[in-house]
């Protein structure tokens, strides 16, 4: 049977040595100027967000746009496009691990660490986009109590919520920590002072590269893997809840929970090819971090936004054909109407026509168009959420309640606040964890003799 | 044997030994004194050594940690004395003051009421809690206002603790004095000038003791009283001077009225007494099957007003018109009744169809009213009303209909009379001359602010030459700034006085707290000048309101009712007539519309927060007066039409002769093109921290007409845009209802719903719930609103402010859509901007739902469904997700953004060093910031009136016992609620009407509000 030449999924011809440097070199040089540039800047916009947050406590949470119609705003869109795009990470981790998606090693730990910052940035704004945060950062939670007792309310979508992304947060913290206990050993190995040993050491939990070790390593990922697997489903469907469940039309729809996973994955995997191309570019990975991989993500760009597409008829298909008149008008409004067609219009662009030329293979590798178009997607898929929350608010039921929501310039502040702390969470990363699997690729290296195992 | 049971008996052991071995005589009871010491020891072992037992019964080990159990609580308690003792500080300083002698017969915690009477005499129970007035209500029993209240005198409760007020006299530098510096100032002030050189000038007012104390003041100080309406309503009573031969404006009965005729007469908003017109025209209102007796009201206005969206039919007229209007109709109806013939020859030149063309409205127009009239005779009305140029002819007009129509001694009522002083402006004018010529020696000026409401008046000039100006008022404005002497005025809650509006019916004004500033009544500082005391004003009022022998049940009941002679109609024409012929012609040019608005009235309120943030009616906006355009007028001005995202509109000018203001741009639907309508009492300079500065004053483009009375609307203007934008608050941008009416506002006319009462409903809707039907096994509380009734003035809103301590969030706020008001009208127009075909009003407030679509998305159970049907809302446990408000269909949560009880609108300070802190209902929580609020029903009302209900052994409230404050306050009558459980009640009996209807009933929340459709009277034709 003839096949394809598979291309090799790390190019350069590495030796295992060569691997271990490569990867560990950002963590054992002194960081480059670029970086601290880049840190300086995340740091700077996080610390000016997280000012602004402390402002809104001491003062209200007026100082957001929000208002009566649109009580939800900037925070809850933020936070839907945060938690979507930690699922990329998840999904290349967990699912494609189990589908022995060979291609995955060379960037399931950015993807992953990409995942626990995303959904740290999105963790924030449910608590402070509470009138009283003070409060609502343990009334959430059911916790004993001498009031009756009181429990949360668990018919409420936000409490589940709470238990989703907890639960989401926690799984894949342990998920990721556990891949990154092998490598941790190795740079724990490699390290000259005593006080790189000793860090490394502790979180490497006395990892010694033993043979059990490694089997009882494989079947703990196998199992992580097989827990995270519903969390990439159930965490974004549990976040379209928050809306479906909702009576107001726009969001009282059933195809919200696929819809959101779609959109999530397609927004995830928009972000990882932002952040790899960059990442290969300034650590002097492109040799783990392939066109080929790159290629892969684009491909599932493509399908998923297509997806999100198919969605976006569907809700107005589905619109027409309920014969409800509230939500055919919204539909409308939303494409044709005078509040808020510009977001509507972004959206579409964004989302559906921008990753159309990767049906050709020389958009998929062209490293200049996939970062202009990952990073339209995520604006699109912004605008996706904005549309969702903002449109159907603002028009509903009785036109006496109409009003116009705008975002304020502390909406915009906080927004960018969020991406600082991002990146700073993104750069710290690179600076002190492998960025690439390194137990992982050299499984995958292309060795003459085939079948080759762990180094 | 257990570890630890071993453990234990070994610790006992010890401690035997202890105790037994112990040569001392210990004893705690005088009983154990004397017992044997093994006995006693026995008792101590039992007494101090408990066994722990765990769930099985086993004795469980002591924890052995080397620490005892008394040594612990010793520690503790002395770390927690220390703890305590470090955190002492000073007691802040508090004045907390208790009666030292209870009265008899007062709780605490209860309210006590006291029945008064406001300014504008409206009969008025007056709530307070520990001696401070919080709440005003109508007085049911008062035999005009029936219970029915406006907005303006519920936000009286406002402006009597308002901090802005004035706090004791004032000298010209704005320094503090004593009254009897003042007094001293004024009386020699007075025993000096020459006779006829004091004046006194003030507004119009309604005491009968009042006017009485001036008359005594005058004769002692040869003193002059000019009285001046800020808003004039001089043409009524002479009108009826010149047709019917004695002054007075006879009282309109609405209630016996089937047919009303208003020709820009917005008699249900802001003319004359529209409370009580109110009352009795909705109560022509109620529809039932067999109900043929709905009255019909024609509605020709140059703006469009509450009375407006009220009618069964509008047409749209400018102000010069009034008098081509009710002539058309005359002129219709001269064809089957009798006019004088002097009249007949003027009406000749004014056919139906030649006024129908100059003012574009179709000629059947007139004759449809006019055979509506006709049919109704004597039981038909007609009013005019406006500032135009014709005012005094519109309303000779208006009187030779009614005569004609025999209306006379049915809907007009000479028998009884609206009592007014007021005086021709001629007399203002005279007492600027005087001024002018320095004949005027001693200015006393009590709250009237011609200053402000005669702008282009000389009036300000005339005071310069005043050796000595008083003025004597509430707050500063632009009129005391031109005074040498400020005094502080009492509010109407802080002192005696009395009121008669109608004649024969005499209200009293019963203070209901003392003073809460060195401030008097004008009643007071007449007797003080007279030189009496000001503490025999009661003894005045007593004497001069003609009460006679039964004060205290007068005290108790409000108001007393006596004979009184019937006013002398006999007709005659040939003046009228006369005048009428002479009238200013109508013509081509841009009018000014000048209205009072039910908000600001002649400007007096404008430092009330409630009122300044009040919604128009019309246009629902807040803190701001506009100038209201047609759609196609602002087109030709080159304005946009206002977008959704627009906060700020375009700014024209309006300029008649040298006046001119800027304001910025409304459009109102079913104006004609050429009028551009402003509304007064905004634009004052000197109005405190809320008024000052906010819109533009319309009195400045006022102008004396040729009569000498003042002319407001109806001149010459010229619009121009101009470049400038201005930010408009609003709380309602769209008044399109998108062809949701099934839904959200059913609407038929008269003769459908004669026909089927269910004309109003398209669809008939049956909800089906997969959950089971909430148990309500007492009361459920509901309530149901008759959209046929209300008319849209805004007492409600205003009443549930003040009932419920909602707060004031200021202009920003309130255009970032953060307005709070838990009660909104809204208004919703049909048929196209310049062809307006009707309106309608629907109060929207907490609808109650069976299935609260707020309940089921709160993750903290902060708003939960309670046995009698209501929403509750427990603001201690709401975090503030707004998921609730997001999910309410009917957009009536409203959330705190920010601290707004703190302050009103930011600028007024809300704190324990405010007297506003004493206005708050002490029954209803105040909010903190980041929480939701709604409509509760008025809870606190319905949990005491159980509670009554209860203390007297009864199981069920009586129907009718509990009312809400916006009920209280209606009216219209509009608003029925109570027991819906209760078949016989009046909620059940209103909502189970075949039209009966609940908002948005297609989503199955089955809310506890039902609402009445509208039905218009298009006659039995259509």
């Amino acid at each position: 049977m003839s096949r394809l030449e598979e291309e090799p999924l790390v190019e350069g011809g590495k030796t295992y040595r060569q691997v271990t440097d490569d990867v560990c070199r950002p963590l054992e040089s002194f960081p480059t100027k670029k970086w601290y540039v880049a840190f300086t800047a995340a740091s700077l916009l996080m610390l000016f967000g997280f000012s602004l947050i402390g402002y809104m406590i001491a003062t209200g949470t007026g100082q957001s746009g929000i208002r009566n119609p649109v009580n939800w705003g900037m925070m809850i869109i933020t936070f839907v496009f945060w938690v979507g795009i930690g699922h990329a990470g998840t999904l290349i981790s967990a699912i494609l691990f189990l589908f022995r998606q060979k291609w995955r090693t060379g960037i399931n730990r950015s993807a992953e660490a990409m995942t626990i910052f995303a959904v740290i940035c999105a963790g924030i704004f449910p608590l402070i986009h509470t009138g009283r945060p003070w409060y609502s950062a343990y009334w959430l939670f059911p916790y004993p109590n001498q009031m009756g007792p009181l429990w949360v309310n668990f018919r409420s979508p936000l409490v589940w919520d709470v238990f989703a992304v907890s639960t989401y947060f926690t799984i894949s913290l342990v998920f990721w920590y556990t891949g990154l206990v092998p490598d941790i050993a190795t740079v724990r190995d490699r390290a000259k002072n005593w006080f790189r040993k000793k860090i490394y050491g502790v979180l490497a939990l006395g990892w010694r590269g033993s043979s059990r070790g490694w089997s009882h390593y494989e079947v703990c990922y196998m199992i992580l893997a097989g827990i995270a697997t519903p969390l990439v489903l159930s965490v974004h469907s549990v976040v379209s809840f928050d809306f479906a469940v909702g009576i107001i039309p726009g969001w009282h729809t059933t195809i919200f929970p696929p819809y959101f996973v779609a959109g999530a994955i397609f927004s995830g995997f928009a972000m990882v090819v932002t952040l790899l191309v960059i990442a290969r570019e300034v650590f002097g990975l492109k040799e783990y971090i392939t066109m080929q991989h790159l290629d892969n993500m684009n491909k599932v760009i493509l399908a998923t936004g297509s997806l999100v597409g198919l969605a976006y008829g569907t809700e107005f298909f589905i619109a027409w054909y309920s014969g409800v008149p509230y939500e055919r008008f919204i539909f409308m409004q939303r494409a044709f109407g005078d509040y808020y067609q510009w977001a509507y219009l972004t959206m579409i662009t964004c989302n559906v026509l921008i990753p159309q030329p990767f049906w050709f293979k020389k958009a998929r590798r062209s490293i200049w168009w996939m970062f202009t178009a990952s990073i339209f997607v995520n604006i699109g898929m912004w605008f996706e959420r904005f549309v969702i929350v903002v449109t159907s608010l603002a028009q509903d039921f009785l036109p006496s309640s109409w009003g116009y929501f705008r975002l304020s310039p502390w909406d915009i502040g906080v927004l960018a606040g969020s991406f600082g702390l991002f990146f700073t969470l993104f750069l710290l990363f690179c600076r002190f964890l492998p960025t690439v699997s390194i137990g992982e690729v050299k499984a995958v290296i292309p060795t003459k003799k085939e079948g080759a195992h762990h180094g | 044997m257990n570890a630890a049971e071993e453990e234990i008996k070994e610790l006992r052991k010890r401690q035997e030994k202890i105790l037994t071995q112990s040569d001392r005589k210990m004893w705690s009871a005088v009983e154990e004194h004397g017992e044997s010491p093994e006995l006693r020891n026995q008792a101590r072992a039992k007494e101090f050594v408990e066994l722990l037992k765990d769930a099985d019964g086993r004795p469980v080990a002591e924890l052995n940690t080397g620490v005892s159990r008394r040594d612990f609580f010793k520690w503790v308690s002395a770390a927690g004395a220390l703890m305590t003792s470090s955190a002492c500080t000073r007691r802040p300083k508090d004045l907390l003051i208790p009666f030292v002698n209870k009265p008899e017969g007062y709780t605490y915690g209860a309210p006590v009421w006291y029945a008064s009477t406001s300014p504008s005499g409206l009969g008025v129970l007056v709530k307070t809690r520990e001696g401070r007035p919080i709440k005003l209500e109508g007085n049911p029993d008062h035999p005009q206002s029936k219970g029915g209240l406006n907005a303006q005198t519920q936000a009286e409760i406002l402006n009597l603790y308002n901090p802005e007020r004035l706090q004791a006299p004032l000298d010209q530098s704005g320094k503090k004095i004593s009254w009897s510096n003042a007094d001293e100032t004024i009386k020699s002030a007075l025993a000096a000038a020459p006779a006829g050189s004091v004046r006194l000038l003030s507004g119009d007012f309604t005491s009968p003791s009042l006017a009485s104390a001036i008359r005594n003041f005058s004769d002692r100080y040869k003193a002059q009283h000019t009285v001046l309406s800020s808003l004039p309503y001089i043409h009524l009573a002479r009108a009826n001077e010149m047709i019917g031969g004695s002054r007075g404006i006879p009282e309109f009965d609405f209630t016996k009225a089937d047919v009303v005729l208003s020709v820009d007469c917005d008699f249900l908003g802001s003319w004359l007494r529209p409370v009580e017109f109110t009352k009795a025209f909705s109560s022509r209102r109620n529809l039932h099957r067999e109900n043929k007796d709905v009255n019909r009201l024609f509605c020709f206005e140059s703006m469009l007003s509450t009375t407006g969206t009220s009618s069964d039919a509008r047409y749209s007229i400018k102000p010069s018109q009034q008098l081509d209007v009710l002539l058309a109709v005359a002129s219709e109806l001269s064809k089957v009744l009798r006019f004088d013939p002097s009249f007949q020859e003027i009406l000749s030149s004014y056919s139906s169809d030649k006024v129908g063309a100059a003012v574009g409205i179709a000629p059947e127009v007139f004759q449809e009213v006019a055979m509506a009239l006709a049919e109704a005779r004597g039981k038909s009305l007609v009013v005019a009303g406006g500032f135009g140029p014709q005012a005094l002819e519109a309303q000779l007009a208006c009187m030779a209909i009614n005569v004609v129509l025999g209306n006379i001694g049915s809907t007009v009522n000479t028998g009884r009379h609206l009592v007014s002083y007021e005086q021709s402006e001629v007399r203002f004018q005279e007492l600027i001359q005087d001024a002018m010529n320095a004949q005027v020696s001693v200015l006393i000026i009590r709250e009237s602010d011609a200053a402000y409401t005669r702008a282009n008046s000389d009036f300000a000039k005339a005071c310069r030459k005043i050796p000595l100006i008083v003025y004597l008022g509430r707050e500063t404005n632009d009129t005391s700034k031109l005074a040498h002497l400020v005094l502080p005025e009492s509010h109407f809650l802080e002192a005696w006085g009395d009121s008669e509006a109608y004649s024969g019916i005499v209200s009293i004004q019963q203070p209901a707290i003392q003073p809460i500033f060195d401030s008097r009544s004008f009643l007071e500082c007449l007797l003080v000048w007279m030189g009496s005391d000001q503490t025999k004003a009661k003894d005045y009022v007593q004497r001069h309101s003609g009460v006679g022998t039964a004060w205290e049940k007068t005290l108790r009941d409000g108001f007393v009712q006596r004979s009184q002679a019937a006013l002398n109609f006999s007709p005659r024409w040939s003046a009228a007539a006369a005048a009428i012929a002479a009238a200013p012609k109508s013509g081509n040019a841009m009018e000014l519309v000048s209205y009072a608005s039910i908000q600001m009235g002649d400007g007096s309120f404008a430092n009330n927060a409630w009122l300044m943030e009040m919604p128009d009616p019309i246009s629902k906006v807040t803190w701001d007066n506009f100038a209201a355009l047609s759609p196609a007028t602002a087109k030709k001005l080159g304005i946009r039409e206002r977008k959704p995202s627009d906060d700020c509109v375009d700014q024209i000018e309006i300029k008649s002769g040298a006046s001119r203001i800027k304001l910025p741009v409304f459009l109102i639907p079913g104006l004609r093109d050429d009028v551009v309508g402003v509304a007064l009492g905004y634009g004052r300079r000197e109005a405190g921290s809320i008024g000052s500065g906010v819109g533009a004053n319309a009195f400045a483009l006022g102008r004396q007409a040729a009569t000498g009375e003042l002319q407001l609307s109806g001149q010459e203007v010229e619009v121009v845009k101009i470049g400038e934008k201005h930010l408009l608050a609003c709380t309602q941008r769209h008044f399109d209802i998108h062809g949701r009416d099934n839904d959200i506002l059913q609407r038929t006319t008269l003769a459908e719903f004669l026909k089927d009462p269910k004309a109003a409903k398209k669809i008939e809707f049956e909800g089906e719930s997969m959950y089971e039907k909430f148990h309500y096994p007492g009361h459920r509380w509901g309530m149901s609103i008759d959209l046929n009734k209300c008319t849209g003035c805004h007492a409600c809103v205003i009443s549930c402010q003040s009932e419920n301590n909602v707060p004031v969030v200021g202009k920003d706020q309130v255009s970032r859509g953060r307005y709070m008001g838990w009660l909104r009208l809204d208004l919703y127009h049909w048929g196209e901007p310049d062809n307006l075909e009707a309106s309608s009003f629907e109060p929207m407030l907490c609808q109650q739902c069976e299935s609260a679509p707020c309940e089921t998305v709160c993750p903290v159970l902060a708003t939960v469904h309670s046995s009698d049907g209501l929403n509750d809302m427990v603001y201690n446990r709401c975090v503030g997700t707004r998921y609730c408000a997001n999910n309410c269909p009917y957009k009536v949560r409203h959330f705190n953004f920010f601290q707004y009880s703190d302050a009103l609108a930011g600028k007024v300070n809300v704190d324990a060093a405010s007297p506003l802190a004493m206005m708050l209902n002490p029954d209803v929580t105040v909010r903190t910031r980041g929480v939701m609020e709604k409509c509760t029903f008025c809870v606190q009302r319905i949990r005491k009136g159980v509670d009554v209900f209860k203390a007297k052994g009864e199981s069920k409230v009586e129907d009718g016992a509990i009312k809400t404050a916006c009920q209280q306050s209606c009216p219209a009558d509009a608003i029925s609620f109570g027991d819906i459980n209760d078949p016989n009640s009046d909620v059940s009996r209103m909502a189970a009407k075949a039209q009966s209807f609940k908002v948005l009933e297609v989503l199955n929340t089955n809310p506890s509000v039902s609402y009445l459709p509208r039905v218009y009277n298009k006659g039995a034709s259509s």
